[in-house]
């Protein structure tokens, strides 16, 4: 079974991702805050990490970095929800999904990612 | 940007190079076709700004002269084409500072014992250039002192005022009054395309005033072009403009025209003139009216006000760039959070759609799986209430945005706080079960019916109970408790929103009634707290704030207590208390031993 991180400061966002998932029988985690995130990659090791570029509220990006630092160093595939500071900085393995997006492709890149993985 | 198409504009420079240009791939572009693609570009050396020239065919300038690479500083003009930008720079890093070099004393304390042997009122300072009452001193000296008279007159003109139309008109006026002309106009450099625009037009009285003003545009160019002053007595004898045979046969006059030469360009142009008729010339003894002491007056007089118009000019541009700078950003705001509400509404219409599938599913063939049914139906129940919820985000969002946007006074008539309040909980307590808050409520024992308008309060009280609940959804304790009340000492009326949330860091706490500053994230659209603070001061109050890191926060929102009868504050309130006449007490007023309620559940 699969599992997900979703990393996102809205409930609602979460509560909708993880019913979403939860249909394509994948199991979720949940992380408010980025450093938070970082944590539970290293320590669960998810197969997959939902990030909202909305969650990083620094000027520099810097926990964005951190996650995605964490995330390639276990070979954990990142889908990028909305905007990210710094992007010049980015890996280019990242997936990028800008807001507002609609879910039946969201699920889709998920599945394909978690496929492939 | 302060002249050119793209006039108004602001660009912020970062630490990444930014490129200039006409094409699309560069970081600043420029709607100029005087432009190259690719023109010059900025970068950061230390902690200066660097411009350089990429090899641009019309060049790149810098306060008039041409820079292949040039170090800006604050306050420099780079012309581009025809675009003409003002860098603003960084704070300098070595301001000295001079507190500990200059004392300002106390008197008696360490002065050197100096008092006013003389005053005079700054405007008796032109008196300065006065001739004195003894005046024995040469004409020319006598000159000289009425022109810096004239001079000092027009600085002190030109420097009171920022409307463009104004300031031309009061320097004409001033050149009638000291040059003998008998028509006159100024004309204004169109930034555009550069033509010159009649802005002025003045006669002397008693001269015909249908009559139009013709003046030779050979002239004019000669003027602007060469940013040189004229005095014509008569175009037809003056070798310069023969070549150009384009003079125009003009009756006999004499004219003055000078160029308005400001810092960097000549930005319009002076012209006044007369006529000399043959008695006149017989009156006066000699064909000239106008002197080349005329003419020096006239090209100071068109300097001081060509720099008025070019520091009214650039007050206006920047004026219009950070009304652009803060358009921009309301529409970066507004269109981030809309996004995020419709990314919820989004969210909740596909939990929907997945239901009715897995429903439809469900009872197919005439057999009904119930427990698929049911869980279907969950699944719908759960995507509508998010799409509820981000329906009364999104009025909630053009509530707080006509409120802000309006300039309204508020409706008062007679209103009871403690039911405004009762409402605001009665609405909250439906979202405060569902993320485990208690809602706690704290009605005044007794509250004067009070002047202010509800609708307003309403929206004011629900933006800060709004807030409060949100602050303690990632806490462990989660208490928000709402209470109203009056102060007949101060006659003051107050509703106290406590939350035992994240509170706000001391930093922090200058900023929450910035419009689109939000401690909420994407959920936040920074309106509510400005429009619940706005709303306070329409009624002549207050949102006072006290907050910890980690503690809560406690916002009193409070406002002078005026009752429906006099106007004034509620003077007539002692009365009630000390009365049995309590019908002016709210119908619903809560005793003090039933006095808390709470609504929602940990």
């Amino acid at each position: 079974m699969s599992r997900v991180l979703i990393v996102d400061e809205s409930a609602e966002s979460r509560e909708i991702l993880r019913t979403l998932l939860a249909y394509r029988g994948a199991v979720t985690l949940e992380a408010v805050q980025p450093d938070q995130a970082v944590v539970m990659t290293e320590l669960l090791r998810p197969d997959l990490i939902l990030f909202d570029a909305d969650c990083d509220h620094s000027s520099s990006g810097a926990p964005t970095e951190s996650l995605q630092a964490a995330a390639n160093r276990n070979g954990t595939p990142i889908v990028i929800l909305g905007t990210v500071r710094g992007r010049e900085k980015r890996p280019t393995s990242d997936q990028i999904v800008s807001k507002p997006y609609h879910y039946g492709p969201l699920i889709r890149k998920i599945e394909d990612l978690l496929g492939a993985a | 940007m302060i002249q050119g198409r793209d006039q108004g504009t602001r660009f912020r420079l970062g630490d990444t190079t930014v490129t200039i240009g006409r094409g699309t791939t560069n970081s600043v572009q420029l709607h100029d076709t005087e432009v190259s693609r690719e023109h010059a570009e900025l970068s950061l050396r230390g902690d200066k700004i660097v411009l350089r020239d990429l090899g641009s065919s019309n060049g790149t300038f810098v306060n008039g002269r041409q820079v292949r690479e040039y170090e800006l500083a604050s306050g420099d003009q780079v012309q581009l084409g025809r675009s003409l930008l003002l860098y603003t720079g960084m704070k300098e890093d070595h301001v000295e500072d001079l507190a500990d070099k200059i004392n300002i004393v106390a008197r008696n304390a360490e002065d050197d014992g100096s008092r006013i042997v003389h005053s005079m009122h700054q405007s008796e300072g032109s008196e300065i250039l006065a001739p004195p009452a003894d005046e024995t001193a040469s004409p020319w000296l006598a000159r000289a002192r009425s022109n810096l008279q004239i001079m000092y007159r027009t600085a002190l003109a030109v420097s009171h005022t920022l409307d463009i139309d104004q300031l031309l008109a009061r320097i004409m006026d001033m050149i009638f009054e000291w040059v003998d002309a008998d028509r006159g106009c100024i004309m204004l450099k169109d930034p555009e395309t550069g033509q010159l625009v009649p802005k002025v037009r003045r006669h002397r009285r008693g001269v015909q005033t249908d009559e139009r003003i013709t003046i030779s545009k050979t002239i004019l160019d000669y003027v602007v072009d060469g940013s040189e002053g004229v005095l014509t007595s008569n175009a037809r004898d003056d070798d310069r403009f023969d070549a150009a045979k384009s003079i125009l046969q003009l009756a006999v006059r004499e004219a003055i025209c000078v160029p308005m030469q400001g810092r960097y360009d000549v930005v319009g142009a002076i012209y006044i003139d007369t006529a000399l008729t043959p008695h006149r010339i017989l009156q006066q003894g000699s064909a000239n009216k106008f002197t080349q002491e005329h003419l020096k007056l006239m090209i100071a007089i068109a300097h001081q006000a060509a720099l008025a118009v070019e520091d009214t000019s650039y007050y206006k541009a920047m004026v219009q760039a950070e009304r652009l700078a803060a358009v921009g950003q309301t529409i970066a705001s507004l269109s981030h959070h809309i996004k995020n509400i419709l990314q919820g509404v989004r969210g909740g219409s596909y939990l929907i759609e997945l239901g009715m599938k897995d429903h439809a599913k469900a009872v197919t063939d005439g057999t009904v799986d119930v427990e698929a049914a049911q869980k279907a139906v969950t699944t719908m129940r759960k995507g509508w209430n998010i799409v509820e919820k981000n329906q009364e985000r999104i009025s909630a969002l053009v509530l707080d945005m006509l409120t802000f946007s309006k300039e309204r006074e508020p409706v008062p008539e007679p209103s009871d706080l403690n039911e405004v309040t009762g409402d605001v909980i009665e609405l909250m307590k439906t979202r405060a079960k569902e993320v485990g808050v208690e809602l706690g409520w704290e009605p005044a024992r007794a509250m004067p019916t009070l002047m202010f308008d509800p609708e307003a309060m309403h929206r004011a009280i629900l933006n800060v109970v709004t807030n409060a609940i949100d602050a303690c959804q990632e806490c462990d304790e989660k208490l928000v408790t709402v209470a109203t009340v009056y102060d007949s000492k101060e006659r003051m009326a107050r509703v106290r929103v406590a939350d035992s949330g994240t509170g706000i860091e001391k930093d922090d706490l200058e900023r929450i009634f910035s419009v689109f500053v939000s401690r909420k994230g994407g959920r936040g659209t920074g309106l509510g707290l400005p429009v619940s603070q706005k709303i306070l001061q329409e009624h002549g109050g207050q949102i006072r704030v006290e907050s910890q890191a980690g503690q809560g926060s406690c916002f009193t929102l409070e406002f002078p207590a005026t009752t429906p009868h006099n106007g004034s504050s509620a003077d007539h309130f002692d009365e009630i208390r000390g009365s049995t006449n309590i019908e002016h007490l709210p119908a619903d007023h809560v005793p003090a031993d039933q006095g808390h309620t709470s609504a929602g559940t940990p």
